[in-house]
């Protein structure tokens, strides 16, 4: 059997593909599109509203946000997928378009961003994966500056 | 062995490029595009599974439209101080000996509408001379 920590998940905001280990995903959830439920947090921008999971209500963050992409394209499906991340800070759940599939790690070649593209105030990805002829962003959930605990 | 240029057209536009910055030239790679990275560039693509950041030459050099550069059809493997990075032309004209034309410091008003340094003149036609470390020096 393989380890958690050796299985990668990828998956897809638009028509960039992510990484992650699968140890930083708690639940993949899809959901019949209904309105979102109004957070019970201070209303911060990325936590305002939540989504109901197998197990409890999570905070709901705006990832595409966060990577400057437009808007979620899956707006004509019936169903929604949101990862739920495992986040030492609280549980947070993102809106993605597609959960391609989790693979052994070995099927991933890790690369480090260019230098010379990243941004000076640190905020870019360090980390890619190549697969099958693709490059994949790298996600570390704990990078991203919203979720429970950050409200 | 004699130094060279390659004459590259970019859109409407010819520029040079001192050969010994080339790497190679490679056809129409795909190119991924990256979030949160420096403005600048276009995304990056892959050679031997070895990632080449490829910059945004039509809009660093402000020849116009953005958009057209999914239309160029090759890819310039050059160095730099940096490493490696892709710039996307139209077409590589020709390759010319340096000897064939000369090299002269550019103007205020060429370096200002073509961020170079230095021109190259063939024919009694000056072309803008591409530095890629100048190029990255615009990079915000």
């Amino acid at each position: 059997m393989v380890a958690a920590a050796e299985l990668i998940m990828v998956f897809r905001l638009g028509t960039l593909g992510l990484s992650l280990p699968v140890g930083a995903v708690t639940e993949v959830c899809r959901q019949p599109r209904m309105p979102l439920a109004q957070s019970a947090s201070d209303g911060t921008a990325g936590s305002a509203y939540s989504v109901q999971t197998c197990a409890s209500e999570v905070p709901l963050g705006d990832l595409a946000h966060y990577l400057g992409l437009p808007l979620i394209s899956s707006s004509e499906e019936e169903e929604l997928t949101y990862i739920v991340f495992n986040d030492p800070r609280g549980a947070w759940a993102a809106l993605v378009d597609r959960v391609e599939g989790i693979f052994p790690a070995s099927a991933f070649i890790g690369r480090s961003l260019p230098r010379m593209m990243a941004c000076e105030d640190g905020s870019s990805f360090e980390s890619l994966d190549l697969w099958r002829d693709e490059v994949l962003v790298r996600l570390d959930p704990l990078k991203v500056p919203f979720g429970a605990g950050q409200p | 062995m004699k130094a060279k240029v390659a004459l590259v057209l970019l859109e409407d536009r010819v520029f040079a490029l001192p050969i010994e910055t080339l790497e190679r030239i490679v056809q129409s790679p795909r190119v991924f595009q990256l979030p949160r990275v420096r403005s600048g560039f276009k995304g990056i693509f892959l050679i031997d599974d070895e990632v080449i950041p490829c910059i945004d030459l039509p809009g660093l050099l402000g020849t116009g439209n953005h958009c057209t550069f999914r239309e160029s059809q090759y890819t310039l493997v050059c160095t730099s101080d940096l490493g490696r990075m892709g710039l996307p032309v139209t077409r590589v004209l020709q390759i010319v000996d340096v000897d064939a034309g000369t090299l002269w410091i550019a103007s205020a008003e060429e370096a200002a509408w073509a961020n170079c340094r230095q021109t190259f003149e063939k024919s009694g036609v000056r072309f803008p001379l591409l530095d890629p470390d100048l190029l990255l020096s615009l990079l915000s």
